[in-house]
């Protein structure tokens, strides 16, 4: 079942994947696959998303890193490929993820540029 | 079944209790049960729902009863993982205020472990899961256990470290940063999520206790200072944890 929901922001080209439209909990590294490729189609080939966690009020450490994590990577790796801006995030989420971008090593200026703070 | 003494009923024996009785229903065999005598024991016994059958998500929150937040439920696939840390999330903050405080550690270890125990377990049984809060001390407590009955951590561990020849021991290190059984880079950090969620809560103590093959291991959190312990123990199947977190303070709605 195709659950996109593009919805672009009027200042702004980037696609959004609203992420709290699929729920307030998000814990497994499987349903986080599920949302990338999810992700990776309403992309649609372009440079930037917008992913955005208003909204979702708990987050795994597992999910984060399969989500997010793998993107980053990616995008550390070879600045062509797709680049998620993550936005909305509650502190929880926020502590979480910059935990999972120090894990796989990514500097604390790819950090800042994926994770505004 | 004899439980009149029981006294007491944590999350984890529920688990137990739920897949031994569910082991003599499917052998044919008909179990008699007597109820703890002690009426707050009672309550929860029946509020486990332990003689009947172990549900799925849909049937996991308890909503009338003051203590018991999930009842015995299998998860049997990593879908369910999810939906369960959804369906409990605003239950917990609405009904269960003075133990959400703790909500992002119960959340995450529900998350990590049972994740774990879905795609390590591989048994029939799947991954068995309970909850429920209680009091100790005039604190607040909420109490989780989760169970399966696959090779357990110290077997899965070995297949990429089988230089952890205790069990106790490969437990301990299955704790630590970045230990797996996957030889994955990324993978082996769940347990210490666990751990950094709960020292960011406001629990004021906390304790996990994990019982696989023949290693037994205790982490106790008393003032954000962890203490690890593991011994060694009588024989099981499968990985048994037991998680409480005890807290003082009201929750920041």
């Amino acid at each position: 079942m195709t659950t996109l929901e593009n919805d672009i922001p009027q200042s702004s080209a980037s696609p959004r994947y609203v992420l709290g439209r699929h729920g307030q909990a998000f814990s497994t590294r499987a349903r986080a696959q599920q949302i990338r490729a999810e992700i990776e189609q309403l992309a649609a080939g372009g440079r930037d998303v917008l992913i955005d966690f208003e909204g979702v009020r708990s987050v795994s450490y597992s999910f984060v890193d399969e989500l997010i994590g793998v993107f980053a990577t990616r995008y550390e790796a070879d600045n062509d490929s797709l680049r998620p801006v993550v936005i909305g995030l509650t502190a929880q989420a926020q502590r979480v993820l910059l935990g999972s971008l120090e894990q796989r090593g990514l500097s604390d200026k790819a950090s800042r540029e994926l994770v505004p703070h | 079944m004899d439980a009149s003494d029981l006294v007491g009923l944590h999350p984890l024996f529920a688990v137990r209790l739920a897949l031994w009785m569910e082991r003599q229903r499917q052998a044919g065999r008909s179990i008699e049960v007597k109820e703890p005598q002690d009426e707050a024991s009672r309550r929860c016994f029946r509020a486990f729902r332990l003689e009947k059958y172990i549900g799925g998500v849909d049937e996991a929150l308890v909503e009338d009863d003051g203590d018991v937040i999930i009842r015995p439920t299998r998860l049997s696939e990593l879908t369910q993982v999810d939906a369960l840390a959804d369906k409990l999330l605003q239950p917990l903050i609405d009904q269960f205020d003075d133990v959400a405080v703790v909500r992002d550690a119960v959340l995450m270890a529900i998350s990590e472990l049972c994740q774990n125990a879905v795609e390590h377990g591989t048994s029939d049984a799947g991954c068995v899961v309970a909850a429920s809060r209680g009091e100790v001390d005039g604190m607040s407590q909420i109490m989780l256990g989760i169970g399966d009955c696959g090779v357990g951590i110290p077997e899965h561990l070995r297949e990429s470290h089988p230089e952890f020849v205790a069990d106790e021991h490969a437990i301990g290190q299955a704790l630590q940063e970045g230990v797996s059984g996957t030889r994955r880079p990324d993978r082996g950090y769940g347990f210490t999520w666990v751990l950094k969620e709960t020292l960011s809560s406001a629990a004021s103590s906390a304790e996990m206790f994990v019982r696989a093959g023949r290693g037994a291991f205790r982490r106790e959190i008393v003032d954000a200072r962890v203490k690890d312990h593991g011994w060694n123990t009588s024989s099981t199947r499968g990985t048994w944890i037991a998680c409480d977190w005890t807290t003082i303070g009201r929750p920041d709605r």
